[in-house]
């Protein structure tokens, strides 16, 4: 119960994203991560940028082992988490979109627009071309910046205008990480049947509460893999279910009680 | 999301090339690299612009290019002589580099030091303490790696930039205010993939 008030603040998911940049440039500074969006490494284990690496790839029409291995761990995290970076890590979405009322959308089609046209123009420009604007990577770069000697005033704009850009467009235009995000579509797609997904795990009374607290306004006691890919498992819904039934995990100890007692209804008679 | 407001959000979508466009505008441009850089066009293509490269740098010479000198380039890795020389020959670096070794992409290739131009350096007599006093100072000349790319008659620097291979050790050790030599991508040789 503790656990999901603390899900329910809206200090939670700005405090986590906030915590994760803040470690990214602590751990950066102390030489133990290097690099920084879309590749980082530390020690031996490397991470990338699905779009990032994609974009890599359309531009130089090549791929280097190290940025292979880093996409493929990512897209296998993904396989695991889903967009649990995108609701709880990504330096933008959490910190923007929880402060402002945004205009629900789950219409992911624009995402997949701006993903196409991220890849083209890689392609036709010959350079990774949405690294160049993109607000999940900009707060990062900014850190390098800070650290190696250019203008302060670089670091702050670096994360300050990602931030202001995502609020205006989420609350003008359409909840940028539901709808608009390639970096989040790309995921979505990966990550669209992850192991870690919200799952209806008890009895629903189809109040729907989740529905009202779910910022890309989906219904998340039941979703289909498109709406799927929408989904930021921003865990809202889990904190306003009252009856708690809505989980992350598979199969949970209820849903196995609940199919336990339908097995039990629907064979109890016969057996006896 | 109703198929007229869909369609106003679509105007957003030509964002990516046309910032793409804007960056590309004006060519390539003319930064010093690191070793074992990629040519220009090659390089913008490759570079992830993660910074490794800068991270691991021994000297502190690179840094990341900044916004408003090349859209296309910021974030990438350049030489900037005035924090540090480069010192991939007679350094701590020679035949190591760790820049090209941190490199994830390939966008900086391991060569040897003999292969390495970064570029050359460009000789403003006009604020050389030296050609102004009618001789002396010379520091560029004690701190020059390469035998003949600093030639002294009468006392007096005059620089070879074929010969130079662009470490940067004389515009770091210049003590004219301002500097009388600015390093320039001129004749850097790069790699090609």
């Amino acid at each position: 119960m503790c656990a999901r008030r603390l899900l329910g603040s809206r200090l939670a998911r700005p405090a986590a994203a906030a915590s994760a940049l803040a470690s990214y440039a602590a751990t950066t500074a102390a030489g133990l991560v290097r690099g920084s969006t879309p590749l980082l490494r530390a020690g031996l284990v490397c991470l990338a940028c699905p779009l990032g690496a994609l974009q890599l790839v359309a531009a130089s029409l090549s791929l280097s082992v190290e940025a292979g291995s880093a996409a493929l761990i990512a897209a296998a995290l993904t396989l695991f988490a889903g967009r649990l970076f995108c609701g709880w890590l990504c330096p933008v979405g959490p910190l923007a979109t929880e402060v402002v009322a945004v205009r629900k959308s789950h219409d992911w089609r624009l995402g997949a627009v701006m993903l196409a046209s991220a890849a083209a123009s890689s392609l036709l420009f010959r350079l990774p071309a949405f690294c160049l604007i993109c607000p999940v990577g900009l707060p990062f770069k900014a850190v390098i910046l800070a650290l190696y000697g250019a203008h302060p005033a670089w670091a702050v704009i670096l994360v300050l205008a990602p931030l202001l850009a995502v609020a205006l467009i989420s609350r003008r235009a359409a909840y940028w990480c539901g709808a608009l995000c390639p970096v989040g579509v790309l995921l979505g797609l990966v990550g669209s049947s992850s192991l870690l997904r919200v799952r209806l795990n008890g009895r629903c009374t189809g109040c729907r509460a989740c529905d009202r607290a779910c910022p890309s306004g989906l219904h998340p006691a039941s979703m289909s893999w498109r709406e799927r890919v929408a989904c930021t498992l921003c865990l809202r819904c889990l904190a306003a279910c009252p009856l708690g039934s809505l989980s992350l995990v598979p199969h949970g100890k209820a849903r196995a009680a609940e199919l336990a007692r339908r097995k039990l209804l629907w064979w109890g008679d016969h057996r006896i | 999301m109703k198929r007229r407001e869909f369609l106003k959000l679509l105007a957003v979508a030509p964002l990516v090339p046309l910032a793409a466009a804007a960056a590309r505008a004006g060519g390539p441009p003319k930064l010093v690299r690191p070793p074992g850089a990629l040519v220009e066009e090659e390089f913008l293509a490759r570079c992830a612009r993660c910074g490794a490269c800068i991270e691991v740098c021994v000297t502190g010479t690179l840094e990341p290019v900044s916004p408003l000198l090349s859209l296309a380039a910021w974030g990438t890795p350049m030489v900037n002589p005035l924090k540090a020389p480069c010192e991939f020959i007679h350094g701590r670096c020679e035949g190591i580099l760790p820049c090209v070794q941190a490199c994830p992409t390939g966008a900086l290739m391991m060569v040897g030091t003999e292969e390495i131009k970064l570029g050359s350096v460009e000789w403003m007599k006009e604020n050389c303490i030296a050609y102004r006093r009618g001789g002396g100072c010379l520091v560029c000349k004690e701190v020059c790696p390469v035998p003949n790319a600093i030639e002294v008659r009468g006392r007096i620097p005059y620089f070879n930039w074929r010969a130079c291979v662009g470490c940067g050790r004389c515009v770091h050790a210049c003590p004219s205010q301002p500097k009388a030599l600015r390093l320039t991508a001129r004749g850097a040789r790069r790699v090609r993939p």
